[in-house]
């Protein structure tokens, strides 16, 4: 098996009578592909789609030539995938062995002996070793989280979608799962949505930022960095019409639509490169 | 997965980054016997300790593969262990309240209530609102229809069972104790066909609403013998298939969530 391709095509998916995703053509490629988008802005709906946990509504999805609304391709996708849902899913009272027995189970792999030597080998993967024995409901956040992802590698997927793999993580372990997801992803696809622009999608090959329910960048993270170009300085202070966050004691960062006279323009980050990406009045948006 | 499939995906990560080689890898396999004695400890430590349920369901011939969906699956513990708990109150109300004179109106309440235990165990068996782990399940291969049926036919078939016994214990009624038992069948049959458009706990709710309202037309139009006689068992027997039937031909819907 290959890491495969994802096409999207003609996506209209609806909460109701609130449209939550619009897209007319979009394509994940093998390697890692980085979602980025304010909260509400699509990221999930999104994901939930490529996972094919949530009904297709209108349009077309393709993980390479499968079909996730024919039963049978749908289920030849799930044997490729691991999936980390936005909310952990994780019932606190199992211990973290017997949890990963039980999607072991559901992943089809029938043999006991087999299941318990994937478990063993996830949760090497992501420092849990010790914690087998454990009841899911006695870990940190950070591990719970951390065992969401185990139990996604579970089977050795070649697609792998993680909504918010890095929250709740320290800075410790945003960093070993993000070297982690990136290591992967020289092998496989792996897809996820972040906030965290610099730590994880800045490590990935491709970045989409999403924003009102469609996609409004696909590129590198260099492109993205660069689309705030000339509109990125440091001040001691907060600038009106431009999007400053404190970096500093009295010191913020800011990104406009250009660097206001005194202030001297720096090189821009791919979180700079979000923001000027995602606000309408300090930078022009479009694919 | 086999365990041949198994060394296959640990060979192919053995292509990955070193973090990713898999348990196999670690075997020198340059030195046969070497590796035999590793395969050997490997076996050992891997050997899985199942606990006692486990080992009874895997000598009653449940496969390996099944035996965690039933042991291990968070809400189904939850819902097994409240219908089985009511169904046990009930027997021990039917055995201690045996007095003739209320045993009539008793044996109503106990045909009107008994098919909505195993609707309950149902009810709390399935769906995102009860289980944390719906939308892994999902994102998994295996079918949801089995899944749903796998976890409705072990909480529906201990209720039953404790149900059975208590039937036996109440003190009258005849052959009449165990006329809830069809009736059960047409409501989990119901619920689980409704359970495809709606939230498993609405369905139950609606079709419980619905029971005890025909039960109790039926009960003030005629008598409890009548009300729970041949033509209820008929029509429940039809209604139970109608919801098998209803059951199977929307199973596709478990397999997603529908937004819409």
């Amino acid at each position: 098996m290959n890491a495969p391709t994802i096409a999207l095509n003609s996506i209209h998916h609806r909460y109701g009578s609130a449209d939550a995703l619009a897209i007319d053509r979009l394509v994940f490629e093998a390697g890692s592909t980085a979602v980025l988008g304010p909260n509400g802005s699509g990221k999930s709906t999104l994901l939930r789609l490529l996972a094919t946990v949530a009904e297709l509504q209108t349009g077309s999805i393709r993980v390479d030539a499968l079909d996730p609304t024919d039963q049978l391709e749908r289920t030849a996708i799930r044997r490729r995938l691991g999936y980390v849902a936005q909310r952990d899913g994780l019932p606190p009272r199992m211990k973290v062995g017997a949890f990963c027995d039980y999607v072991g189970a559901l992943k089809e792999i029938d043999s006991a002996r087999l299941r318990r030597r994937w478990t063993t080998w996830a949760l090497e993967r992501v420092a849990l070793s010790s914690v087998i024995d454990d009841r899911i409901g006695s870990l940190s956040g950070g591990m719970q989280r951390r065992l969401s992802i185990a139990q996604a590698l579970l089977g050795s997927p070649d697609l792998l979608v993680l909504d918010e793999p890095l929250a709740g993580l320290d800075a410790e372990q945003r960093a070993e799962i993000g070297n982690l997801l990136v290591s992967l992803s020289e092998s496989i696809t792996v897809i996820c949505a972040t906030h965290h622009a610099e730590e994880l999608a800045g490590l990935c090959h491709r970045v989409v930022v999403v924003d009102g329910g469609q996609p409004i960048f696909v590129g590198t993270p260099t492109t993205l960095a660069e689309r705030a170009q000339g509109r990125v300085w440091e001040s001691t202070e907060q600038t009106a019409g431009a999007v400053c966050r404190a970096v500093g004691p009295g010191r913020f960062r800011c990104v406009g639509e250009h660097v206001p006279p005194g202030a001297i323009a720096i090189t821009p980050t791919v979180a700079d490169g979000y923001l000027a990406t995602v606000h309408p009045h300090t930078a022009t948006t479009g694919v | 997965m086999s365990m041949h499939e198994f060394d296959a995906a640990m060979t192919r990560a053995a292509g990955r980054p070193r973090f990713l080689a898999g348990p196999g890898e670690e075997a020198d396999t340059s030195a046969p016997r070497l590796a035999a004695n590793f395969a050997a400890i490997e076996a050992e430590l891997d050997a899985p300790n199942p606990g006692l349920l486990a080992r009874v369901l895997v000598r009653l011939g449940v496969g390996e593969g099944t035996v965690p969906l039933v042991t291990a699956t968070p809400a189904l513990r939850r819902s097994f262990v409240i219908s089985v708990l009511v169904a046990v109150l009930f027997a021990l109300s039917a055995a201690t309240n045996n007095t003739a004179a209320d045993g009539a109106d008793r044996i109503v309440v106990f045909l009107t209530m008994a098919p909505l235990i195993p609707l309950a165990g149902v009810a709390l068996a399935f769906g995102p609102r009860v289980d944390p782990t719906h939308e892994v399940a999902l994102a998994a291969p295996i079918d949801g229809f089995r899944l749903f049926l796998i976890r409705a036919l072990t909480v529906v078939g201990a209720s039953t069972l404790t149900l059975l016994i208590a039937s036996m214990l109440v003190p009258a009624g005849g052959a009449h104790r165990i006329a809830w038992l069809l009736p059960a069948l047409a409501a989990t049959s119901v619920t689980m066909a409704l359970a495809t458009r709606l939230d498993p706990r609405v369905a139950a709710g609606v079709v419980a609403a619905t029971w005890i309202t025909v039960v109790t037309i039926s009960v003030a139009a005629s008598d409890a013998a009548a009300a729970f006689g041949p033509t209820m068992q008929v029509l429940s027997l039809f209604v139970a298939a109608a919801g098998a039937v209803g059951f199977a031909q929307r199973r596709r819907r478990l397999d997603t969530i529908s937004d819409r």
